[in-house]
């Protein structure tokens, strides 16, 4: 894109790209769940993002296209620690998030409502917590989609992933959020499982 | 559409992302089904709750700081031209330079105490106080006075010095004052001088008729 001497590019990329620092480093905070490790990544995805300013294309998303590399640097630190990455059986999730909340229950529940009691009970920290314990891909995937409402066509941008890739990951990205919320609520003793809204019907 | 499509289309609806066409068909079953409407409903109180707990963490401060530094030793500002650099500063000074070469060369001015007027390069009546014989190489040299005094170099001829440290030869055909320009005993010598100074040769012609060159040392 850019081209001229060096510090005018720096000047050009700035510009355009440091207005998204806060949602970098808030990206890099989940991903790494270390406020200093966020910061270096936010730094190492800039510099690279700036190496590779000539090939950005003025008008696509750059917010896309800086969370992508972001991305691309975190797992390029995964690799280098050789850590990998958490795996998940959703078919785990599935059930238990059917359980928690199934159409029954949903039906008969009434005041207070289970989205209510859900999000009025869980803490700030809970809520954090079960963004931190999804696994990187849904978890890079839900928040771009809520904290930066980010459209599919963006995050598909962002992850180098198909539209439908988006969608499913997505989709199970939300259900396993909710299931965890549910089930720490469900500890609490707000919300009783599909069991208990049954066994209330027979009495 | 039946509640089993509808619902594995319920987020994407909530983004809305569901393509303009096939809006109408959600909406329909919306009106037909309570369960999926309900759910929806929970489904949406459920997404605006966490969005509202899900607030974007801002950046350090120090962050862009930092980010700005990184950034700038990656390409670094354009060299600042220093004032001594610049083309004007060359230009005034190769000038300056120019003319120091050149004031050696170039005719010297009569002193201070010049009296009369010309044009330049005619010649001008001057008096000037303070005047010292010196031997001319020996103290552009720096050689001290006693030191002009020992000189026997052949080819040393004496010369006026102003108080201001100009040089002036001395006529060598005036009368009465032909051992001024080659005796090594006037160096050292302060005098008044009363003459003629010939800008084009750098020469005073001290007018002997007015006597007016008196030794004082």
């Amino acid at each position: 894109m850019a081209s001229g001497p060096p510090h005018q590019r720096r000047a050009e990329f700035e510009e355009v790209a440091l207005p998204f620092m806060d949602a970098l480093f808030n990206l890099a905070l989940n991903l790494t769940r270390n406020r200093k490790d966020a910061e270096d990544l936010v730094q190492e995805a800039y510099l690279r993002a700036f190496r590779f300013f000539d090939s950005y294309q003025p008008g696509t998303h750059i917010k896309a296209w800086l969370f992508r590399i972001l991305r691309n640097s975190f797992i390029n630190r995964y690799r280098a620690k050789k850590v990998r990455p958490e795996e998940v059986d959703f078919t785990k999730i599935e059930s238990a998030y059917e359980q928690a909340v199934d159409e029954e229950f949903l039906r008969k529940s009434r005041p207070p409502s289970p989205e209510a009691a859900v999000m009025e009970q869980v803490l700030d920290e809970e809520v954090q917590q079960a963004i931190t314990d999804l696994p990187e891909e849904y978890r890079s995937v839900v928040l771009m989609a809520l904290v930066e409402e980010m459209s599919y066509k963006e995050i598909a941008a962002a992850m180098s992933i198909p539209l439908g890739t988006v969608m499913s990951r997505l989709h199970r990205g939300r259900k396993m959020l909710q299931t965890s919320l549910l089930e720490y609520v469900r500890r609490k003793g707000i919300v009783r499982g599909r069991s208990d809204v049954s066994k209330g019907e027979d009495t | 559409m039946d509640c089993e499509t509808f619902r594995g289309w319920i987020y994407h609806l909530q983004a809305d992302e569901i393509p303009e066409k096939e809006r109408g068909d959600f909406e329909g079953h919306l009106d037909d089904c309570p369960d999926c409407a309900r759910l929806l409903e929970v489904e949406q109180g459920f997404l605006d709750a966490l969005k509202g707990r899900l607030a974007r963490q801002e950046a350090p401060p120090g962050l862009e700081t930092r980010v700005r530094a990184a950034l700038r030793a990656e390409a670094p500002d354009a060299p600042r031209v220093a004032w001594y650099r610049t083309p004007w500063f060359a230009a005034t000074a190769a000038a300056l330079l120019l003319v120091v070469i050149l004031i050696p060369s170039l005719p010297t001015a009569p002193p201070g105490p010049t009296v009369g007027s010309g044009a330049p390069g005619q010649v001008t009546h001057v008096v000037a106080q303070d005047v010292v014989v010196v031997d001319l190489d020996c103290d552009r040299a720096g050689m001290s006075l006693e030191y002009q005094r020992d000189c026997d170099h052949p080819h040393h001829v004496n010369a006026l010095k102003t108080a201001d440290g100009r040089y002036w030869h001395i006529s060598p055909d005036q009368r009465g004052y032909g051992r001024l320009v080659t005796d090594p005993e006037m160096r050292g010598r302060r005098m008044v001088i009363d003459g003629d100074y010939y800008p084009a040769i750098n020469t005073v012609h001290i007018d002997s008729s007015r006597l007016s060159a008196r030794a004082i040392l």
